[in-house]
């Protein structure tokens, strides 16, 4: 056989397995924040990579959507540059770094500044879909927490955080309950973002390739940070400004521009920078 | 104490292989009411136990719990009930403290956990309410915040107590609770015991091969032998006169 | 002042143009044919082939071309290419007691009906090496292997149960269960977990297997029987073509598989009350063409990983699924592996910031806080 004589579809999946994952998916969305299992396949990236996100992006994405690709916030980081490659290569689509012109937007690690609107479809990257993950690592007993709304334990290691350091020691991928029912990995997003996740007017899809799971909150789902009432949930906070754009509400990458060590704070997202730079 | 019956088990059995652990054990336990079963290792009280807990389905038998909602079946009973009554209405306490404590939560964290399972969200007053309980047992409030690898096992012990006791429980089973430890910390922790489930209106199903444990703090004794009940009644009856030879001989062999 | 860096996808071009370059290496020597590496690296390519769930070699030696010999990356390569491929037919199940046999032995029983064929194998060399090697071959018919096809030899656990000392599940009704269609979900049923197994990463499965053998587990195997030779792949005519309703099997090619059987200890509690008869039990390995240790290894997995079903306590990590079957995909485990070293500068920021938090805390804290404890 040989292997230059078979094409690949439109966005490279089969249709038996884009309807598999649609299918998935569907039921994500029904049940938002539950984790439904999938028959994830193996991509040309490797698995830890995104495929997850390639999958489910490859299975909602038609000739009309218009395509945004980031990692760490920004456009032109090594992997989104891949996985854009690799949807203009299978999809011919348009794409771009606009968040307010995409359809869809793919993102490692971060949900843009700019507003999202109703219609858009954020489709995030996740390495580990559960979030009891490291309070329990067996999967046949995280599966009954769930079934039986077992959170005790996961609110005790908050508890243990304050008791220790003085506050909750979670940073990114801070866990959340979503419609007050089920807990559920926001994926490694800095806790700065969490926010943006409530009553958001987008559809947000989690792919989770290695894993092998998918989850989901439809538009205006109520997602709250976990915390005590007298030690409520707190974003990130820096005492510095862009140094491109001066914003101050932005998230901030903080880089080390010579050998002496000197600092400098820009922004994460790239796009957003851009547009408060010219306005 | 009350006439109102919580626990009773009947015909109970349960064979592992071709060792009968427990054969046919009937036993009714009121609210409040204190019940010891004593024997030797391999007399079947700690299997019993662990299906009076829930934590076992016997092979044979039933057993019946008065719940807040009503009576339940223990053997056909869904493991969502179990779990919620396990934190709620019951109290286990180990033997070994260590396998019940975790040992990267503190010692509020532990005697808090009941509470943030039923939805409590506020920090200060989850560990006020932990400080609280350690006072009451004698622990130093200001070590709340203590892992339980600092703790003696005796504190140890107190810890796990505690955090059972929280949510105060109706019913609370303990499985040689100061077998191991020092002479005096044990008789610290009964008087402790006794105060409190004479406070609290506990009943309590407690497994000991120690008769001095069981004059203390229970009302009933039952005396196992082989999986089976070879004699029972009240505990200071059935110790100052003694029917069965075996009961006999344990009696005796106390110095 | 700060002046961003572009430029990222005119790097990873660069950086693609450079490993095709490493890749031919040196000009004036010849491309080596993927029909070379068939011929005289099969193992390699058996290798690629196990791992990659598709076993056409030609493939599987293109893919270990590509991948300058990284047998992981080749492995990689194959599942990308299968995981959109059509599925045409399901065979019937394969029968290796029809199996044309190269090498057969068994380290139960001295001697065995049909003799013990040692075939082509190290075993029996020292391991001194050699400069000079012959060449061999493509894909040769067994006979050009110098092995003819003899009467099939009896199976060395069917003589065992004939005698009643093999202890045998009960038949499940269900066909086989296929992790690729749907993902593995714990408990899983036997099927699922020898899938699993046959698609493990080698070394995994091989250090696994080894821990049974060391104490961690309470397996004390013996090698029933190891079979390594030709079989027949049989298809049935109505599964071809819905209209006709002949189920009369053909065969449309050949495969070169290794099996192996353990047979381990006997004690089988079938609940807690029910004890079967004393009895051997048997754990089950196959793997595509020479791949011997993991055929081995994987027979001595499946055998622990029995141990729910079979009434054992499970204490060691090679007897607990989850642990076992989670871990045992190289594919999976190279990715996330190697996945830190993608950009991780946001969580970080994050980590950073807080760490920050926490010492100012502490910081604050330590004046006041009281130095005694009990």
């Amino acid at each position: 056989m040989n292997p230059a004589q078979l094409e690949p579809p439109f966005a490279y999946l089969d249709s038996q397995t884009k309807r598999m994952i649609r299918r998935a998916l569907l039921k994500a969305v029904a049940i938002p924040g539950h984790q439904v299992p999938f028959a994830s396949r193996e991509m040309p990236l490797p698995y830890g990579w995104g495929t997850g996100g390639i999958q489910v992006t490859a299975s909602i994405i038609g000739p009309q959507d218009v395509l945004k690709v980031i990692d760490q916030g920004a456009d032109d980081t090594t992997n989104a540059v891949n996985i854009r490659s690799f949807f203009q290569r299978t999809t011919g689509v348009v794409t771009t770094t606009l968040t307010e012109e995409a359809s869809i937007i793919q993102t490692r690690h971060r949900i843009p500044e700019t507003p999202l609107r109703a219609g858009q479809t954020m489709v995030f990257q996740v390495p580990i879909p559960e979030p009891l993950r490291w309070i329990e690592p067996r999967a046949q007993e995280a599966r009954r927490m769930h079934a039986l709304r077992d959170y005790g334990p996961m609110q005790v290691k908050l508890y243990e955080d304050i008791a220790q350091h003085g506050e909750i020691a979670t940073s990114y991928d801070y866990p959340v309950m979503v419609n007050r029912t089920y807990l559920m990995s926001p994926s490694p997003i800095p806790k700065f973002d969490n926010p943006k996740l409530h009553r958001s007017p987008a559809l947000m899809l989690f792919g989770a390739g290695r894993e092998k799971r998918v989850y989901a909150l439809p538009p205006y789902t109520d997602v709250k940070s976990l915390d005590f009432d007298d030690v409520p949930f707190r974003i990130e906070q820096w005492n510095e400004a862009c140094a491109i754009c001066g914003a101050t509400d932005h998230y901030l990458d903080e880089l080390i521009t010579d050998n002496k060590g000197t600092r400098a704070f820009v922004c994460s997202d790239t796009d957003a920078c851009a547009k408060r730079q010219q306005s | 104490m009350s006439d109102t019956l919580l626990l009773e088990a009947h015909g109970v059995a349960k064979t592992f292989g071709r060792v009968r652990a427990v054969r046919n054990v009937s036993l009714r336990l009121c609210e409040g009411q204190s019940l010891a079963i004593v024997g030797e290792s391999g007399s079947g009280k700690s299997t019993l136990l662990s299906m009076l807990a829930g934590q076992l389905k016997p092979d044979v038998g039933s057993i019946r719990y008065l719940s807040q909602d009503g009576w339940v079946h223990l053997e056909t009973l869904e493991e969502r009930h179990r779990r919620k009554l396990a934190r709620t209405e019951w109290g286990f306490v180990r033997q070994h403290a260590q396998a019940t404590l975790r040992p990267r939560v503190s010692a509020g964290g532990h005697v808090g956990e009941r509470l943030m399972g039923q939805g409590a969200r506020h920090y200060g007053q989850i560990r006020a309410r932990a400080q609280e309980w350690m006072a009451r047992v004698e622990m130093d409030p200001s070590r709340v915040d203590d892992l339980p690898s600092t703790f003696s096992g005796g504190m140890q012990q107190r810890l796990q107590l505690i955090s059972n006791l929280i949510t105060h429980p109706r019913l609370v089973l303990l499985d040689e609770p100061t077998t191991g430890l020092d002479v005096s910390v044990q008789a610290r922790l009964l008087d402790l015991l006794r105060g409190l489930q004479a406070d609290l209106g506990l009943a309590m199903i407690l497994v000991t091969h120690d008769l001095g444990v069981a004059r203390l703090l229970a009302d009933q004794v039952m005396v196992m032998l082989s999986g089976e009940v070879v004699e029972q009644g009240l505990t200071d009856q059935v110790f100052d006169d003694p029917q069965h030879a075996y009961t006999q001989q344990l009696v005796a062999s106390i110095l | 002042m700060y002046v961003a860096v572009k430029g990222g996808e005119r790097a990873i071009q660069a950086s693609l143009a450079l490993l095709e370059k490493w890749r031919r290496g040196d000009k004036d020597l010849p491309e080596i044919a993927a029909a070379q590496l068939v011929s005289q690296m099969g193992i390699a390519v058996d290798r690629v082939m196990a791992e990659g769930s598709l076993l056409d070699p030609e493939l599987a030696a293109l893919a270990l071309l590509q991948a300058q010999g990284d047998v992981l990356e080749a492995v990689f390569l194959l599942r990308a290419f299968r995981a959109c491929l059509p599925r045409l037919v399901r065979s019937q199940p394969l029968n290796t007691n029809s199996m044309t046999v190269a090498r057969r032995i068994s380290a139960c029983f001295k001697d065995i009906p049909g003799g013990q064929l040692l075939g082509p194998s190290a075993d029996y060399s020292q391991r001194i090496l050699h400069n000079q090697i012959h060449s061999r071959p493509v894909l040769p018919t067994p006979s050009e292997q110098g092995i003819s096809a003899g009467q099939p030899l009896a199976r060395v656990t069917h003589i065992l149960a004939a005698e009643g000392l093999l202890f045998s599940p009960e038949e499940q009704a269900q066909g086989p269960h296929d992790i690729t269609r749907d993902p593995l979900n714990f408990p899983a049923p036997r099927s699922a977990r020898l899938q699993a197994l046959s698609r493990a990463d080698e070394g995994f499965a091989l250090s696994m297997a080894y821990a049974t053998q060391r104490g961690y587990g309470d397996t004390h195997p013996f090698v029933g029987e190891i079979r390594a030779g030709w079989v027949p792949i049989c298809v049935r005519l109505c599964d071809i073509d819905a209209s006709v309703t002949d189920e009369s099997e053909v065969a449309i090619g050949e495969i070169f598989l290794t099996e192996c059987e353990m047979l381990t200890q006997f004690t089988v509690q079938l609940t807690q009350t029910e004890q079967a008869p004393p009895a051997f039990t048997s754990g089950y390995g196959l793997a595509p063409g020479r791949c011997e240790r993991k055929a081995m290894s994987m027979a001595l997995l499946d055998r622990s990983l029995r141990a729910v079903e079979l009434g054992e306590p499970v204490t060691a990590p090679s007897q607990d699924q989850e642990f076992v079957l989670a871990h045992a995909d190289n594919v999976e485990a190279s990715g996330f592996v190697q996945h830190l070293k993608l950009p991780h500068h946001v969580d970080f920021q994050s980590e950073l910031s807080m760490v920050k938090n926490l010492r100012d805390i502490a910081h604050r804290k330590a004046p006041n806080q009281d130095e005694g404890s009990e």
